[in-house]
């Protein structure tokens, strides 16, 4: 399998997928023109990991700055695939990165925790 | 006789109002539009848990405008009214735009019923709604008003002026209250 990666721009976050080390960044703003058609690689590549996932470890980054309501579902999808992952036998970890004061961010991880039953490890970015 | 352009300039005088748009609405334009309000709140608002809040928030309301306008109708559909108010101690967004009435009846029962929960209540339909609902045809999560809601504590404000039986022009409103936010 191949990294994937996609460049940050002003809209879309900076996404790195490596299937060697099973490090997943998803970094920055995410506000896409058309989120599925955004998130749907990734979803795809998820779905290939998910294949080889046995004994593999999955350790996920997600550091948003923030994301648009439609966006929120479309991640949803991304952390139900690592939900799958996980039942397939890999170890998966999601680090949840906020601001301090950044209730909502916090709040949000909050809510996919409960949703879908995956700890999700909030974490304050340090200054 | 040649427009007098000094009347405009005057009306634009109130200094509150950073931005006033009315126009077309997609992708690009709100992109523009959102950029104008970051770069006034990167310079006007120290709190960064403000500048924030209000950045988002102003990004739901403007997409949701974006999302709401009635496109299949070419008389009505093109054009929304997007605004943003600076005061001392609040921020105001507003968007504006025609809507026919059976779309009035939907945004009344959905804001209504927002407005009617609690905070835990609130944060109970938004996770209920993102893990069930699928796309609208619009492209959209139907999560919108409840999110501008859930961040701004319930403060969603609305208004329809009727023009006839068909059509009404819809307000959207919210007010970001900046002395509280600071204490927090």
């Amino acid at each position: 399998m191949e990294t994937f990666r996609i460049d940050k721009t002003s809209n879309t976050p900076f996404v790195q997928l490596d299937a060697d080390t099973g490090r997943m960044e998803i970094k920055g703003r995410s506000v896409p023109e058309n989120p599925l058609e955004f998130y749907t690689p990734i979803n795809d590549w998820l779905e290939h990991f998910k294949a080889e996932a046995a004994e593999r470890v999955l350790s996920m980054d997600v550091e948003l700055e923030y994301f648009n309501t439609s966006s929120s579902k479309c991640l949803l999808d991304v952390f139900k695939k690592i939900v799958a992952i996980q039942k397939s036998g890999a170890a998966v970890e999601i680090n949840w990165w906020c601001e301090e004061f950044d209730d909502d961010m916090i709040e949000a991880g909050k809510d996919y925790q409960d949703l879908l039953g995956l700890p999700f490890n909030i974490k304050i970015i340090e200054e | 006789m040649p427009k007098d352009y000094s009347k405009i300039y005057d009306e634009m005088q109130d200094e509150n109002f950073v931005l006033s748009y009315k126009g077309q609405v997609g992708f690009v334009q709100i992109n523009s539009l959102l950029k104008i309000i970051e770069d006034r709140l990167e310079t006007a608002e120290t709190n960064p848990k403000t500048r924030k809040k209000v950045y988002n928030i102003a990004t739901e309301c403007f997409q949701n405008l974006s999302h709401h306008l009635e496109k299949n109708s070419q008389t009505i559909g093109v054009k929304g009214l997007a605004i943003f108010e600076a005061y001392e101690e609040k921020y105001i967004i507003a968007t504006g735009n025609y809507v026919f009435k059976e779309s009035e009846m939907k945004i009344r029962e959905k804001i209504d019923y927002i407005n009617s929960l609690d905070k835990e209540q609130l944060r109970d339909y938004h996770r209920q709604m993102l893990a069930n609902e699928s796309f609208s045809d619009k492209g959209t999560a139907g999560l919108g008003f409840i999110d501008i809601a859930r961040k701004t504590d319930g403060n969603i404000r609305y208004e329809f002026h009727h023009l006839n039986n068909e059509l009404a022009f819809f307000t959207l409103r919210v007010e970001i209250i900046r002395t509280e936010l600071k204490n927090i």
